[in-house]
């Protein structure tokens, strides 16, 4: 296991090192400049900024002085929208409100997905199973902005229950953008775990647990559930990589001071070194979420239990 | 002898797409205490739809009970609630299946699903249901069952698998096994282990058996009484000497002679002409007879009734009406009727 993680690890960082390298080259290849909205220096004061930051030096040396400060761990510094602050504190400052949403619809997402996909799947073809057919449909085809809109309209708005936006009433103020983004791992669970359910139930080992006597629900739960559940890790990757995502839309649209808005924002301003500090953390985030959900499976599913190495 | 299960006049359909697929019509046999039983037929002759139907273990929603009763205990099988069938199953009857490799939980050790239905039926404490758990690992030839009490069935091979299932089926010490083809996704070798073993254990244990096969090899092996089934009908039942050597219907004669055998000499293996009836509109008559080369003309009219051969031995053909002609079996059989005593072709003790 050790060495199995060792060996993830390894991959982790080259991936890193990649992502990285396009990142900056992209970057490069756009047009516009940190300072090119910035009409009002003269240029002597631009030549200071420049060459502050580096920008006049050929790429490549912009490119390994950046990399080696990337391994020593230093992002560098906001050059325009956080003035000169350090990238590594700007994230991190950030790092609170965009975790607890992210975390929060991830799990109302997951809990409720599977639970909607295990009841419809034992009450197969009946009324609950078509509603959840279509709960997984709109969470599925809606955006999360449009989704979001509704939730700021009706359940901000019209009803009150929740602050509109921002992030000033502590906890009720992630609850809607939680709930916006919670939508499309629900839908993807519901999905997952319907399917599965209902392919596990028709195994062989249900029968048996049937013929050993075990009662309906003990089959659902103590036989099925674990079965079902594989195949959802699977997805659970590209889920985290849907809140990612939908955070940087949601986090706009009710104004969450989060790394999404930020990042949104520091693409605007070409602010280089924001762009590629967050563009890192999502990345290191992603790749940590894939090796999590690896390292699942072994513990949900005996027969690729990771040993040594080996596969 | 006592008799254990009583199936009488059991008439079972499915209701499909198609229609009314009618899987079994009408079924009639006891089980008596400690005998084993084979049911002997092709694919879709009804016989696993029987002896799951015993444990009510088909789809709710398709399949339907028509007619007939499954008395066990006193009680009729097709009218219990779920609930009081969950207290039966695993404990008064228990099941193996044919397949080893899927019939396990994948993701539950397997000590966890040998003491499920201790637990579920015995008032018993989880050390002891692990106890017991290992004692029947043990009897059913595992070694070292208290290391592999934590492992998981992907850790077993098929024959040791199959030996966990049976475990899992004897821990209530049934009154009734079913065992739907047990040995038929093992190898040869793997076989006859498990056919042994479920010897050994019947006389242990002194448990009735159902054995459900299609393989007359394991038939003459394990059973004492063989039903054999065709087209959702028993055609012919009897003791296992009388099947073999005395067969009175055309589709025992027909599986028997499709049977190779030490003695075959011609090399070219006999097949039973033609397709198993289509049950969703099942022949008028004898539904072999569109396959039988014994057909009459009141084979294709009348639903043929049993006439009694022995007081153990019945058979549903025409051709034993005291008005049929009298037909010459084909010749494998006639060797074989030569070596009973009481068939007409009885020759004296041979050898």
């Amino acid at each position: 296991m050790a060495r199995y993680i060792g060996k993830r690890i390894i991959y982790m960082v080259i991936t890193l090192a990649l992502i990285a390298t396009f990142t900056f080259f992209l970057m490069k290849i756009l047009p516009g400049s940190p300072i090119a909205s910035a009409d009002k220096l003269s240029p002597e004061q631009r030549a200071v900024v420049e060459a502050r930051y580096g920008l006049n030096d050929p790429l490549p040396v912009q490119y390994f002085n950046y990399m080696f400060g990337l391994v020593q761990g230093d992002l560098g510094v906001s050059i325009n929208q956080f003035k000169g602050a350090n990238v590594t504190d700007v994230i991190l400052s950030r790092m609170g409100p965009s975790a607890q949403i992210g975390f929060q619809g991830m799990v109302l997402g997951t809990v409720l997905g599977i639970l909607l996909g295990m009841i419809a799947a034992l009450r197969q073809n009946s009324w609950v199973d078509y509603s959840s057919t279509v709960v997984a449909i709109i969470g599925i085809s809606i955006p999360s902005f449009v989704f979001a809109s509704m939730l700021q309209y009706f359940l901000g708005l019209k009803l009150g229950w929740f602050p509109v936006a921002l992030w000033k009433d502590g906890f009720m103020s992630s609850v809607l953008p939680s709930i916006a983004l919670a939508m499309f791992p629900l839908a993807t669970a519901a999905r997952f775990i319907r399917t599965e359910m209902i392919e596990v139930l028709g195994s062989d080992y249900i029968t048996l647990a049937k013929a050993k006597g075990a009662s309906g629900s003990e089959i659902a739960f103590k036989h099925a559930f674990r079965n079902a559940l594989i195949p959802l890790i699977t997805v659970l990757g590209p889920m985290a990589v849907g809140i990612l995502t939908g955070s940087l839309v949601v986090e706009q649209i009710f104004a969450i001071p989060g790394i999404g808005e930020q990042f949104v924002k520091s693409i605007m301003v070409n602010d280089f070194s924001i762009i590629m500090g967050t563009t890192i953390f999502f990345s290191v985030f992603l790749i940590l979420v894939i090796l999590i959900v690896d390292i699942m499976y072994g513990i949900i599913d005996p027969r690729i239990r990771l040993s040594g190495g080996k596969s | 002898m006592e008799k254990i299960l009583q199936v009488k006049d059991l008439e079972l359909s499915f209701n499909t797409f198609g229609g009314e697929v009618k899987a079994i019509r009408g079924v009639n046999f006891d089980l008596y205490k400690g005998e084993t039983l084979a049911i002997v037929g092709e694919s879709g002759s009804g016989k696993s739809v029987t002896t799951k139907s015993i444990m009510r273990l088909l789809p709710e929603s398709s399949a339907e009970f028509k007619n007939g009763e499954i008395l066990f205990g006193g009680r009729d099988l097709t009218k219990l609630s779920d609930k009081e069938m969950q207290k039966i199953r695993g404990k008064d009857i228990s099941m193996i299946f044919q397949d080893p490799m899927t019939s396990l939980n994948p993701t539950m050790p397997i000590g966890r699903q040998i003491t499920e239905p201790l637990l579920k039926h015995q008032k018993i404490s989880k050390t002891e249901a692990r106890k017991v758990a290992i004692d029947l690992l043990r009897l059913v030839g595992m070694p070292k069952p208290e290391l592999r009490m934590k492992q998981y069935p992907h850790q077993f091979s098929g024959g040791q698998r199959q030996r966990i299932v049976i475990a899992i089926s004897l821990a209530c010490n049934p009154q009734i096994l079913i065992a739907d083809e047990p040995t038929t996704a093992l190898d040869v070798t793997i076989q006859a282990q498990i056919l042994e073993l479920m010897k050994d254990l019947q006389k242990k244990i002194d448990t009735s058996i159902i054995f459900i096969t299609h393989d007359l090899g394991v038939v003459a092996n394990v059973a004492d009484r063989v039903a054999v089934m065709y087209g959702g009908k028993i055609v012919e039942i009897g003791t296992v000497d009388e099947i073999f050597y005395n067969p009175q219907h055309p589709y025992t004669w027909g599986l028997l002679s499709s049977m190779p055998s030490l003695d075959t000499e011609d090399a070219k293996l006999y097949a039973i002409p033609g397709t198993p009836p289509d049950l969703l509109d099942p022949p008028k008559g004898d539904a072999f007879a569109l396959r039988s080369e014994y057909a009459m003309k009141i084979d294709m009219e009348m639903d043929p009734p049993f006439f009694k051969i022995s007081d153990t031995h019945m058979a549903a053909t025409w051709l034993l009406h005291p008005d049929a002609p009298q037909v010459e079996p084909p010749l494998s059989v006639i060797e074989r009727m030569k070596k009973f005593p009481g068939s007409r072709y009885y020759e004296g003790s041979a050898n």
